[in-house]
């Protein structure tokens, strides 16, 4: 399981097109947690990755345009494993 | 020529308003920046449009993008009429391919714009900048399943760089102009714009219409500059490249996008590095250089396979390890390490890992891993192989051998001819066996494999390039793709040459279902064609046929002398295959040849 956490701009369409664009790339949905916040939304996002690389997700995501921040966790693991450049 | 393309029925604007900028030239400002009545929104769109250069655009008017129509009338931008929507987002998808410019596709709502989804999903795959601006229903109904209403951002959404739903009339310019950032930006791709009608037809006050900002062409669509990061990460791929044995530079259209043939020599020039490339990067290096291998992939040749398969370094330059090119993932140059250079960061490791990533611009990174690789016996190898895979042009019989006719076709046009492609065998014919100089001379479907591409693409790229030679190669299945585009080519004058490689049947398919269904033919007979000759006539396009070997210098030249558009109709078996193949789910070294099993 991945935690990815997002911050997105607010604009037209900005939640479908980041949470499309990870079932698009062969991800699965868990849960998804959204709060509003001064530059839009703030996601937190439970992803089951069945074998695809997280790190890999995360630059196809932090690509996007609305995308303003995102990191993503692996889990049980002892910390983050990347970090989208910003 | 370039009279003959401005020669627009019903219009009076002179050749010279006709021609685009040179490849990024700054744009002439032709918006009056100053005007103080009131602008509509469909004028302000136009006026954003004319700030970011541009002169041209393909579409197909209707209801709900009429305002925008109505300003076009005083607008200097020149509108190509298509027959058909998916015609005006190919054209200006060729038309981006052969220029890197901003390609720009209009149409009105509902069926206007989903027909536009093809050549937005190509665009998209094959990282083409374009701005496709859509007309949709008055915001008030937006939601009622209103006539002509769907949801054009939904249906994009997964396809496009960015979309927009306009829904105030004071961000039009703003919009258009982080549009066209978008689209030319980093690694390129299509952005939607969809516009209400009632915000095309709301007044803008011309203190707020956002008109006198810089446009966004003006902006370097690329860092030049290795950041400091980066720097370790060079030095890293330089000690990979000197302590190899077999090293291959593995090139992609991400060359031609950044611009980057010149560094990509000179690297080739300093390492001796031997090359393949993509589909979609043939031309990257000329395709006659000694160090050229050939394609790489499922119709690759012997050479670029094997030496791919053998190699103990592949440097990927601008490419994505695509399917097409790699055959089997698990069993693709197995003993190889990775440097992969690359604008999109996403790309880095998706398929294959990479043990040294380089993001950024190409054309500043390649020069930094210039070094002199001993590689003699390397070099020789792969001399070797290029020898032994050259394709020969001496098939027996009297029926036309389509790989020689688009050799000597390739021999007979000026080096700067832009060939633009269909989809199926013919297309493979061209990568195999044409004379690739230039990336942005080869206009393929590489990613969505667009039957239909072909001619839309030929006549946005004649339409780029005036003074270029323009040749479309087509096939019987794809050119009924489009056809319709036959009209427009009659209608502005476009002198693109075509080459309708007639085979009767779906010959991609029909080969597949030979070689791996069992000669179970199923769906792929074509013989019930029209007479394509008498059919382009019809149109008003000049046209022969020929279906004999002895026929085929005479034809040629008399489709590239002919001053107009014209088609030369090539009747060729309909038994002919595309070889050398890489059976599915096979490694690349396991290529077959005629004659051969794939069991």
């Amino acid at each position: 399981m991945l935690e990815l956490s997002l911050a997105i701009r607010d604009v037209e369409g900005g939640l479908l097109r980041v949470l499309g664009a990870i079932e698009r790339r062969g991800f699965r949905l868990a849960a998804v947690n959204t709060r509003t916040a001064p530059h839009g939304l703030d996601l937190d996002l439970s992803i089951e990755a069945d074998g695809r690389p997280a790190e890999v997700l995360l630059r196809q995501v932090a690509r996007l345009h609305e995308v303003m921040r995102a990191s993503i966790d692996v889990v049980r693991s002892r910390g983050p494993v990347a970090r989208a450049p910003t | 020529m370039e009279a003959a393309i401005a020669r627009v029925a019903g219009t009076h604007r002179p050749a010279e308003e006709a021609q685009p900028l040179r490849a990024g030239a700054a744009p002439t400002i032709v918006a009056s920046v100053a005007a103080v009545a009131p602008l509509r929104g469909a004028e302000v769109l136009l006026r954003a449009l004319e700030r970011e250069g541009v002169d041209l655009v393909f579409g197909y008017p209707g209801g709900a993008i009429m305002p925008v129509y109505d300003a076009l009338v005083d607008s200097p931008i020149r509108h190509i009429l298509v027959r058909h929507e998916q015609g005006a987002a190919l054209a200006a998808n060729g038309y981006a391919r052969a220029s890197g410019r901003v390609g720009v596709c209009l149409a009105t709502s509902g069926p206007g714009a989903t027909n536009l989804v093809t050549g937005i999903a190509d665009a998209y795959l094959d990282s083409v900048p374009m701005v496709a601006i859509t007309g949709q229903v008055p915001t008030a109904l937006m939601g009622t399943d209103a006539f002509q209403e769907v949801d054009t951002f939904g249906i994009t959404l997964p396809i496009v760089k960015h979309s927009y739903v306009l829904r105030d009339a004071n961000a039009i310019a703003a919009t258009v102009r982080e549009a066209f950032r978008i689209a030319r930006e980093g690694r390129p791709g299509p952005v939607l714009i969809d516009f209400p009608k009632d915000i095309a037809n709301t007044m803008v006050a011309p203190e707020h219409a956002g008109l006198h900002q810089a446009p966004a062409t003006g902006i370097a669509a690329e860092r030049t500059e290795i950041p400091q990061v980066a720097r370790d990460d060079v030095q890293r791929a330089r000690k990979l490249m000197l302590e190899c044995e077999r090293p291959i530079l593995y090139t992609g259209y991400g060359v031609g996008l950044a611009g980057a043939h010149d560094a990509l020599r000179e690297l080739v020039r300093a390492t001796g590095i031997p090359v393949v490339s993509t589909l979609k990067g043939l031309g990257g290096l000329p395709t006659d250089d000694p160090l050229f291998l050939g394609m790489l992939g499922m119709h690759g040749s012997r050479a670029a396979n094997y030496a791919v398969q053998e190699a103990d370094l592949l440097i990927c330059v601008g490419a994505r390890f695509d399917d097409r090119a790699t055959g089997k993932l698990a069993g693709f140059a197995p003993d190889a390490k990775v440097i992969h250079l690359d604008i999109d960061a996403a790309e880095v490791s998706k398929l294959r890992y990479a043990q040294v990533h380089l993001v950024g611009a190409l054309a500043a990174l390649l020069p930094a891993l210039r070094c002199a690789p001993r590689i003699d016996a390397w070099r020789a190898r792969c001399a070797a192989l290029r020898t032994q895979s050259l394709p020969r042009y001496d098939a027996p019989g009297d029926a036309i051998y389509a790989p020689a006719l688009l050799r000597r076709l390739s021999e007979l046009v000026p080096a700067e001819t832009v060939i633009a492609c269909d989809v199926g065998q013919h297309q493979m014919w061209v990568a195999q066996h044409c004379i690739h100089r230039s990336i942005d001379r080869h206009l393929t479907s590489g990613g969505l494999g667009t039957m239909g591409f072909g001619l839309p693409a030929a006549i946005g790229a004649k339409l780029a390039k005036p003074a270029a030679p323009v040749v479309c190669v087509s096939g019987d299945g794809s050119i009924m793709m489009n056809i319709q585009e036959l009209a427009t080519l009659r209608r502005y004058g476009i002198p693109v040459k075509i080459v309708l490689l007639d085979n009767a049947s779906l010959g991609m398919v029909r080969q597949w279902q030979e070689l791996f269904f069992a000669e179970r033919y199923s769906e792929v007979d074509l013989s019930d064609n029209p007479d394509f000759a008498v059919l382009a006539r019809a149109f008003g396009i000049d046209a022969h046929t020929i279906e004999r070997r002895d026929e085929v210098e005479q034809g040629l030249r008399k489709l590239l002398d002919a001053p107009g558009p014209c088609l030369l109709h090539v009747r060729i078996d309909p038994r002919a295959n595309v070889w050398p193949l890489v059976p599915p789910n096979r490694a690349n070294h396991e290529l077959i040849e005629p004659g051969e099993t794939h069991a």
